[in-house]
């Protein structure tokens, strides 16, 4: 199936044509949401490699389960939560365990700019995962408060509290580079 | 002391220290996923053509067996209608009563029967007849036997 040259379509129109048996046109959705999904896991996860396999996971999962989402204009919301459950699944196995931070050479682009990034990501995995995921959806991903509130199951004021302490926590973190 | 002071802290200073935390993380870009994700969906496998035809051959049987076995049939009433009819029909007529015949019959019979009666009459009067004529016959006789009788008594008297 080619999917260069195809215009963004919208999801309700999508994961419709996926319910009524085309089961390809599900790539569609793939190919629109794996970045986000993929950075969202990445930052939560710290390591690539997992990363990726957890955002296939993630769009297996929503694959098998789509035709359980009621709501089909929120599929992005949903499919966040799914890619949260499937982190917080991973991050609970792993308890403990470090990962090897991303080798920078891989990532391209100036020196500055590295070792920024680095900083960041860094600084990024010293937060708690509840403070963590809310800056990530929030700084990097633009999601609404009650978008992030539905993503972890909590109240609007828990998720704005968790965005005030993460980033009075990176601040001091960053702060202190 | 940190905390108190942080409760003193300008707001417009924090908003600014969240700025650039803001801008510290926007500084860190998304990145490319390392391999493109495609999947590949199993395609239901093809039948066998004859399985393709005998799945709606199957069905059709089956929806076929169904009308007839549960359709329900002609109402029984028009069929006892013609049985009746049929019985009419097939039956042995009953012929007219010919009242005339019968009554030229019984006349006939009656005639018969009383010319036989009438020649048994007859002959039963002849045996009467007859009957009466012996016993004249005797009678005679018996009073000539009488007179003779006498004749002989009185002859013997005299003698």
């Amino acid at each position: 199936m080619k999917l260069s040259g195809l215009k963004p379509v919208d999801d309700r129109t999508i994961i419709e044509r996926v319910l009524k048996g085309d089961t390809e046109a599900f790539n569609l959705l793939v190919r629109q949401w794996e970045k986000p999904i993929y950075n969202f896991i990445l930052r939560m996860i710290g390591d690539r490699d997992e990363a990726m396999d957890l955002c296939q996971d993630s769009f297996m999962k929503a694959y098998r389960e789509l035709d359980t989402l009621k709501d089909r204009d929120r599929f992005s919301s949903w499919l966040y939560r799914i890619a949260h459950n499937t982190c917080y699944s991973k991050l609970r196995k792993d308890q403990g365990k470090t990962f090897v931070e991303l080798d920078p050479d891989t990532r391209g682009g100036s020196k500055p700019s590295i070792e920024s990034r680095l900083a960041v990501e860094k600084a990024l995995q010293q937060l708690p995962e509840d403070q963590r995921e809310v800056v990530v959806l929030k700084v990097y991903q633009n999601l609404k408060f009650d978008e992030i509130a539905a993503i972890q199951d909590a109240p609007v004021s828990t998720v704005k509290s968790r965005l005030y302490m993460g980033f009075e926590k990176l601040r001091s973190i960053l702060g202190e580079d | 002391m940190s905390n108190l002071n942080d409760l003193f802290e300008d707001p417009s200073a924090k908003v600014e220290h969240f700025k650039s935390t803001y801008a510290m993380l926007k500084s860190s870009p998304d990145v490319e996923p390392p391999r493109r994700l495609m999947f590949e969906f199993e395609k239901p496998r093809k039948a066998s053509w004859l399985w393709q035809w005998m799945a709606p051959m199957a069905a059709s049987a089956a929806v076929a067996f169904a009308v007839v076995t549960f359709t329900p049939r002609p109402q029984a009433p028009p069929q006892i209608v013609e049985r009746v009819v049929q019985q009419q029909v097939s039956a042995p007529a009953v012929a007219p009563v010919d009242y005339q015949q019968q009554i030229d019959e019984l006349r006939a019979e009656l005639k018969a029967r009383n010319i036989a009666q009438a020649k048994e009459i007859l002959r039963v009067r002849g045996q009467m007849d007859l009957m009466a004529s012996d016993q004249r016959a005797m009678e005679r006789e018996a009073t000539v036997n009488a007179s003779d009788i006498q004749l002989l008594a009185s002859n013997r008297v005299r003698n």
